[in-house]
């Protein structure tokens, strides 16, 4: 293991990822460090999302690494990966629809280490209430805890996309990416989300956060790496990514930086 | 209780075990037409065992569940890896490669004078358990029942428990599952396993009972059937795919009226089903509904369901 490696949370070494001819991720160099919101923007198809599913293990990169606390995790299947601390939310939304709110937090919660499969599969009645009662303090977090019997087909899209964070919450992961969490809100909603965000963060985990909304990104990030055609144009503080002249041209476009 | 009654019941019994097979697979989002392999290889497997090989009959139960429980982990991990329709196609395919190995499979040994076991196309006669046992038909029922019913309470832990929860997160969103670190391979080879060994215990109990099996009791109609009772009666609890048995041979097959067009009421049926109610009569919000409502009439502080949205999605 190379010791520049292991500084990072996640180091992202010369990562390609092609669909057919299309480059969606091209020798993509990026590190993140331990706490805060690191953002990731950028056009419409510059291969945020397709970063996000490459280090979640969906999609197997052509070349390049991906390095968690200085551990290998290129090309582990997604459950593997979630199982070494990183959760996710889904910029499409993939929340389990015909289970109720309460079930989709429990079904994510960790099992305890070590255990075997069917120990996990039925664990101790003593294990379940202590699980329970951790879910519906996430719950209570994001604000869902009187909506934990509904079907969570029936929660409007803002609801959804709490639940989401509060599914990635139950992991109690150390790096949780959020695609989108504010994607189809209203300002007021977006700034509830943006608040939750900082919470969330404000108990331990470090947030990787793709979202459109420049205001949101810009109050929220420590720091900001800006993607266009699958490369990385630029990275640095919000106030730097505001002056910097490529990424102003690709994505900010003049004027954008008070939005 | 009339003959014609146990006989019925027998049968409906029987087949819950080849339903809730396919059901098992239905909640993990797998569609199967193909779990009469396994309840074939329970049959034969366990009719062997009594007939040919001097087992008793709890011994065939435990043996024809576990072999057929390892075939379907065996057929399962090859194969789980194929997308919806493919699994579907292979499961169907393994199904027919088992009836043909019935059809060709000679292997008949001499037990007290008389040649017993497997003879191709013509079958195996004589797994005489239960008849020389001196077991009543009534008996066998009681023996199939309670069966069933220790099936069923194990379908009642596993949809409480966090392994079920995990199968039904598969079946809502692979992908999310994966994401929370669920397996979904390991997970559906488990289903798979299980859900063999409940139809392989299901053919011992079908050998028994018919003392002559053919292998023309595995062809892929029972397969077609087993999955459509499960989408009949619903995929939200396990009580769903036992009304579809009931419907389709309680109803369909015992009933004179229907005799002639049981299958054209059951296709109907069926096809009216998927219109109006994809996941069957008893589907999750049905469910849900209904637990909701009962746990809120016994005071046990159920959350309050929220109005409106009663449109099936």
């Amino acid at each position: 293991m190379n010791s520049s490696e292991s500084r990072w949370l996640l180091s992202i070494r010369g990562l390609t990822k092609n669909f057919g001819a299309l480059r969606a991720i091209d020798d993509l160099h990026l590190e993140v460090d331990s706490g805060g919101i690191f953002g990731v923007i950028g056009p419409n198809g510059s291969g945020k999302t397709t970063l996000f599913n490459v280090i979640s293990g969906i999609y197997k990169p052509a070349a390049g690494t991906v390095h968690y606390r200085g551990r290998d995790l290129t090309g582990l299947p997604s459950d593997r990966v979630a199982r070494r601390g990183i959760a996710r939310t889904f910029q499409n939304l993939k929340i389990f629809r015909r289970l109720t709110v309460l079930e989709n937090v429990m079904g994510a919660q960790t099992g305890s280490t070590g255990v075997s499969f069917l120990q996990a599969a039925f664990p101790h009645p003593s294990h379940e209430r202590a699980r329970r009662s951790r879910a519906l303090e996430i719950l209570e977090q994001v604000g869902l805890a009187d909506r934990r019997g509904v079907l969570a087909q029936e929660l409007p899209l803002g609801e959804q996309r709490r639940l989401e964070l509060a599914r990635a919450m139950a992991r109690e992961p150390d790096l949780i990416m959020l695609d989108e969490p504010a994607g189809g809100m209203t300002p007021r909603e977006t700034d509830a989300m943006a608040g939750l965000i900082e919470r969330v963060v404000a108990d331990g985990p470090t947030v990787l956060l793709i979202e459109h909304k420049m205001g949101m990104v810009m109050s929220l990030c420590r720091r900001i790496a800006v993607l266009n055609f699958g490369r990385k144009i630029a990275e640095g503080t919000p106030a730097e990514i505001q002056r910097d002249g490529a990424a102003v041209e690709a994505y900010l476009g003049p004027g954008a930086v008070h939005a | 209780m009339s003959d014609y009654m146990i006989s019925v019941l027998s049968l409906i019994c029987i087949e819950s075990f080849v339903a809730l097979s396919t059901y098992l697979l239905l909640i993990t989002g797998q569609i199967s037409f193909g779990q009469q392999a396994y309840f074939g290889i329970g049959a034969f497997t366990g009719g062997a065992m009594t007939a040919m090989w001097g087992f008793d009959f709890s011994t065939a139960l435990l043996a024809g569940g576990l072999v057929a429980g390892g075939a379907a982990a065996v057929v399962g991990a090859l194969t789980f890896r194929l997308g919806g329709l493919y699994f579907a196609i292979a499961t169907l395919s393994f199904a027919e490669l088992m009836r043909l190995t019935w059809v060709n499979l000679i292997y008949q040994i001499d037990v007290d004078g008389f040649m017993v076991g497997p003879k191709g196309a013509e079958g195996f006669r004589d797994i005489r358990y239960v008849i020389d046992n001196a077991i009543s038909p009534a008996g066998y029922l009681g023996v199939i029942a309670s069966c069933l019913f220790a099936i069923l309470v194990f379908f009642f832990v596993l949809e409480r428990s966090r392994f079920g929860l995990a199968l039904r997160m598969i079946d809502n969103d692979e992908t999310a599952a994966a994401s929370v670190g669920i397996s979904p391979t390991r997970h559906k080879i488990a289903a798979a396993a299980l859900a063999g060994a409940i139809a392989g215990i299901g053919g011992v109990l079908f050998a028994h009972y018919m003392t002559f099996i053919d292998p023309r009791n595995f062809g892929v109609m029972l397969g077609v059937h087993s999955l459509a009772y499960g989408m009949i009666g619903g995929l939200g609890t396990f009580f769903g795919p036992l009304i579809g048995v009931v419907i389709d041979i309680g109803l369909l097959e015992s009933l004179r009226v229907f005799s002639g067009y049981r299958m054209i009421v059951f296709g109907s049926l069926v096809a009216l089903i998927l219109i109006f109610r994809p996941r069957g009569i008893l589907d999750e919000k049905t469910v849900h509904r209904i637990s909701t409502s009962v746990r809120g009439r016994f005071g046990r502080g159920g959350p309050a369901r929220t109005e409106g949205s009663d449109e099936f999605v």
